[in-house]
């Protein structure tokens, strides 16, 4: 670091508070513009509803283990199943990586103070929480039994439960997403530092501004269609609802539009945070780094043409399902591009077998899983036999949790040090990702096998067929290994807030901008805005250059 | 970072902005977008076929459209980055595209429904005619439908 | 990785954010914010110009049946009022980067009056569908003479996507009569936000403009449905 360093505009009094010391009022916190606090406050929302969503999983895998049902009445069944899916999805998975990492990273990596509207982000949050809320109301109040998706009749006509109050709660944070998105997209266009041109933006951050796209285009149309189903349900007017002139199908339509990109904003992210860990734990510059990025936006462009791979068995043209079979083949190629490069990244690296890097090697395998199995689905003719059977339960699971969460917790793990100062058990960290592995696997593998021997999904008995019993039991065990796993980080990382040891500026000797300011960062993130030189992802640099930057860093401290 | 003053008196500051459009180009895009108004409400009077007269008024509203976005706008003058966003603001020509293709090429099954032009929904039905009120029924419908103009 | 300090000017301007480095950052930034936002808008719309596009397709002779019960000449007066709308507009913008106050506030004005016209307008022709009863839901009880030979329960489509259309655009038209009064005043009293700065001003600009692109399809859509 050069030392003809001009103190930009600052406070100087504000040096030395990183930004959780910075202010320690409730009003602080929630009046707060800082895109490091506003992460932390999702990263507490999120952290609550995944919460809610679990144990909504737990009640299912429950109910399942006996072929008549175990606890649950058929309708609390139905909402139990929903809950888990509404939560899970629009309170957890498309918000978890983008707002929290998402949030607190892009500022950091592309060298900016904060996001482009700080303002914005908050309202984002509140708009995601006043969802939230709205949705337990509903929940609390008699629950919702339409299945996360909304469908119509069902949604507008027939379900006497709260689809109105749900049905605004996934509005909610729907809105809160489209925010984020704009914010994101404002962001990494015009607030890089000098010298951060696109061939040098980290590939977390490339994904993200993917994602934000697909949320900022996608998003509006399930928005609509959801304020339409609501219209039809009060005003009974037909605009789905067969009986009344409308097309169900049409629905359909609009739904996936949105809800298959959707797939993409949860998983996007993750692959992000994924290129971001194989090359901090392999040492390496990511093979084909300008693949990697263009294939995120080729994920996101190719997106909006798959949806109807879910409409096979609706009344869908079976030309149109033709087509859309063709186009949902072709996602795989720029999914396999991210495979295939994060594998020649690791070959000949010099891997580094810490917890992040466990729970990235679990992300591949079981996002390949998840993928290839989606290819049984996006061909017609098999899918006419899967749809609607747990083999779509297991593949879509496999994306959603072998995918997007397993990143989260990589991504939770890898910079947790960096957001909060401290260091958890490294050792722990390994037990739990290899809980959270095995459990996984445990849960989900079954219902590939009992889905393609039949088993249909959203049934809470199945006592036709007892013989699927025990598949059910397998994955109820690996869903309690998981849910132990999945605790584990809860109490360590909790512990370690208060416990842990002090984290280091880069405890990783990770390479990226966010690494340069200390542990936690201070609230404007960099002491001036720096002028990056050198490449993405440049360890060999890097090994060279550590030692003299380590005595800058001492030396700017004294 | 290019050192940008923001002194109002300073003269070079506009020409630095490129932000100042002269009002006759506001003027002439303000009289053709009256001009185009007309022509589309007469248009409409004149029986051009099924298809011709939509794709006039749409013709005529996308071009009105263009006008504003370009010089109202001021897209003509912005940078390729907000060129790049008014083009995507078309992506919902896929969505729309896709679905109508769906509904255009679908095999329909006759359903009755309470709209004779009504190609109904298409659910899967048992074609020997056990859903309706008659063999008659269905065919009545089927002519109905052979009358309208999809 | 190498890092120096970027200069940051001597006289800050009165609107900077402290997150951005200058006022042109700002106000890039600002501009990419309101275009992805806007496009997040058309994507809206464009969810029930789908919907609306499938049912005219399906119903067309019963659309253009029921269509004769909106009032072309109110629909085109309103299109009229909302274009000049959008020339006052970009005429206040224009005064605005001259900072010639007075004439940027007279234009807003006159966008406003034009907004409110079109309101107004608006009010008497839901008015007549609610006289008529037209409005869709359980009260949706019309007289044969005003379905026009449509079929009913096509004319309560229709009448719904009317209402659901217009009355969102209209929802975006009272929107904007409000940010265009907060704008205004902001030019009345003088803030430096605006006075010193072009991009408030043409950010509610390209909000208005969209608002006028909304209803240029909507004319024709609604109002002059061919046979
Ligand atoms: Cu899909």
């Amino acid at each position: 670091m050069s030392k003809t360093l001009i103190q930009p505009r600052e406070i100087p009094e504000q040096e030395e508070l990183n930004y959780l010391n910075n202010g320690t009022s409730l009003k602080s916190w929630l009046l707060t513009g800082d895109h490091k606090r506003i992460a932390v406050l999702y990263l507490i929302g999120i952290s609550f509803f995944f919460f809610i969503g679990s144990i909504a999983a737990g009640l299912i895998r429950l109910q399942l283990m006996r072929p008549t049902g175990v606890l649950l009445e058929n309708d609390t069944y139905n909402k139990v199943f929903t809950a888990h899916g509404i939560v899970m999805i629009f309170f957890f998975l498309v918000p978890s990586i983008p707002a929290v990492f998402g949030n607190f990273f892009i500022p950091l990596m592309i060298g900016a103070r904060d996001l482009a509207f700080p303002r914005l982000n908050l309202l984002s949050w509140y708009v995601y929480m006043l969802g939230g809320v709205m949705f337990l109301a509903a929940m609390l109040g008699g629950g919702v039994d339409t299945g996360w998706t909304f469908y119509v009749p069902l949604s507008s006509m027939y379900s006497n439960t709260n689809v109105s109050l749900a049905i605004l709660a996934a509005f909610m944070a729907g809105m809160s997403s489209i925010l984020t998105g704009v914010n994101f997209i404002a962001t990494i266009h015009k607030m890089r530092a000098p010298g951060m041109t696109w061939g040098r933006l980290p590939l977390f951050v490339w994904a993200h501004y993917a994602t934000s796209i697909i949320m900022v285009l996608g998003t509006p149309v399930v928005a609509i269609t959801l304020v339409l189903v609501l219209f039809e349900r009060t005003f009974k007017i037909g605009i789905f609802s067969p009986e009344l002139g409308g097309d169900p199908v049409l629905f359909q339509h609009m739904f996936w539009f949105y809800s298959h990109p959707a797939v993409y904003i949860m998983v996007l992210p993750g692959m992000g945070v994924q290129s971001e860990l194989i090359a901090n734990f392999c040492r390496k510059k990511v093979f084909g780094y300008h693949f990697i990025a263009i294939s995120s936006l080729a994920i996101a462009a190719l997106g909006f043409l798959v949806w109807g791979h879910h409409m096979y068995v609706s009344s869908q043209s079976m030309y149109q399902s033709t087509v859309f079979s063709l186009l949902s083949f072709l996602v795989a190629i720029p999914s396999a591009i991210k495979i295939f490069n994060w594998s020649a990244t690791i070959y000949k690296g010099d891997v580094r077998l810490q917890t992040p890097m466990y729970y990235a090697l679990a992300f591949m395998g079981l996002f390949t899983i998840g993928g290839l199995t989606g290819l049984y689905l996006a061909s017609i003719a098999t899918d006419v036999h899967l749809t609607a059977t747990y083999f779509v339960v297991a593949h879509f699971h496999y994306v959603m949790v072998g995918g997007a969460l397993t990143a989260y917790l990589g991504a939770i793990h890898y910079w947790w040090p960096k957001m909060f100062g401290r260091l958890y058990s490294d050792s722990l960290g390994k037990v739990s990702a290899l809980l959270v592995f095995v459990g996984f696997n445990l849960t989900f593998m079954p219902q590939f096998i009992v889905g393609w021997l039949g088993m249909p999904r959203r049934y809470s008995v199945y006592y036709l067929a007892p013989e699927f019993q025990a598949y059910h039991i397998m994955s109820t065990l690996g869903s309690t290994v998981l849910g132990i796993g999945l605790f584990m980080p809860l109490c360590y990382l909790t512990y370690s807030l208060f416990k842990g040891p002090r984290a280091s500026a880069n405890p990783w000797g990770a390479h990226g901008l966010e690494w340069l300011t200390s542990s936690p960062p201070v609230t404007e993130n960099f002491k001036q805005i720096p002028i990056v030189t050198d490449e993405v992802y440049d360890f060999d640099y890097e090994r060279d250059h550590r030692e003299h930057a380590e005595e800058a860093d001492s030396e700017e401290v004294e | 970072m290019s050192e940008l003053t923001l002194d109002p008196h300073n003269d070079s500051h506009d020409e630095h902005n490129h932000h100042v459009h002269p009002v006759s180009s506001y003027l002439k895009t303000l009289g053709a977008l009256f001009v185009l108004m007309v022509i589309t409400v007469w248009a409409a009077q004149i029986p051009l076929g099924s298809w011709g007269n939509n794709l006039v008024a749409m013709g005529i509203a996308t071009t009105k459209a263009t006008l504003v976005v370009l010089y109202f706008m001021h897209v003509r003058y912005g940078t390729s980055l907000v060129k790049l966003w008014a083009i995507l603001g078309f992506l919902w020509v896929p969505l729309l595209g896709f679905t109508l293709a769906d509904y255009a090429t679908r095999q329909y099954e006759m359903v009755p429904t309470w709209n004779a032009n009504d190609k109904g929904s298409a659910l899967a039905r048992d074609r020997s005619g056990t859903v309706g009120d008659s063999k008659k029924s269905m065919e009545e419908q089927t002519e109905a439908n052979v009358r309208g103009r999809f | 990785m190498a890092s120096t300090a970027v200069d940051t000017h001597a006289h800050h301007h009165p609107g900077l954010h402290h997150q951005f480095e200058d006022i042109e950052q700002q106000n890039e930034a600002y501009l990419v914010g309101m275009w992805s936002f806007m496009v997040n808008e058309i994507m809206f719309f464009g969810g029930v110009f789908l919907v609306y596009c499938l049912y005219r397709w399906r119903y067309q002779d019963d659309f253009y049946a029921i269509h004769h019960e909106l009032n072309w000449k109110m629909g085109a007066f309103n299109t009229t009022v909302l274009l000049f709308s959008s020339f006052s507009m970009v005429m206040a913008v224009h005064f605005a980067t001259l900072k010639d106050r007075m004439k940027t506030l007279m234009n807003l004005a006159l966008t406003c009056a034009c907004a409110f016209t079109f309101l107004i307008v608006k009010y008497f022709e839901y008015g007549a569908k609610f006289e008529h009863k037209l409005f869709p839901g359980p009260n949706f009880r019309p007289e044969l003479e005003h379905l026009n030979g449509a079929n009913p329960n096509v004319a309560q489509l229709f009448m719904s996507l009317y209402f659901g259309i217009t009355g969102l655009h209209a929802l975006h038209i009272i929107i904007g009569i409000l940010i265009i009064g907060i704008l205004m005043g902001f030019w009345y009293k003088k803030n430096p936000l605006v006075t010193e700065d072009f991009l408030p001003t043409e950010m509610v600009g390209l909000y208005w403009h969209f608002v006028d692109l909304v209803w240029i399809f909507l004319f024709p859509l609604f109002y002059l449905i061919p046979r």
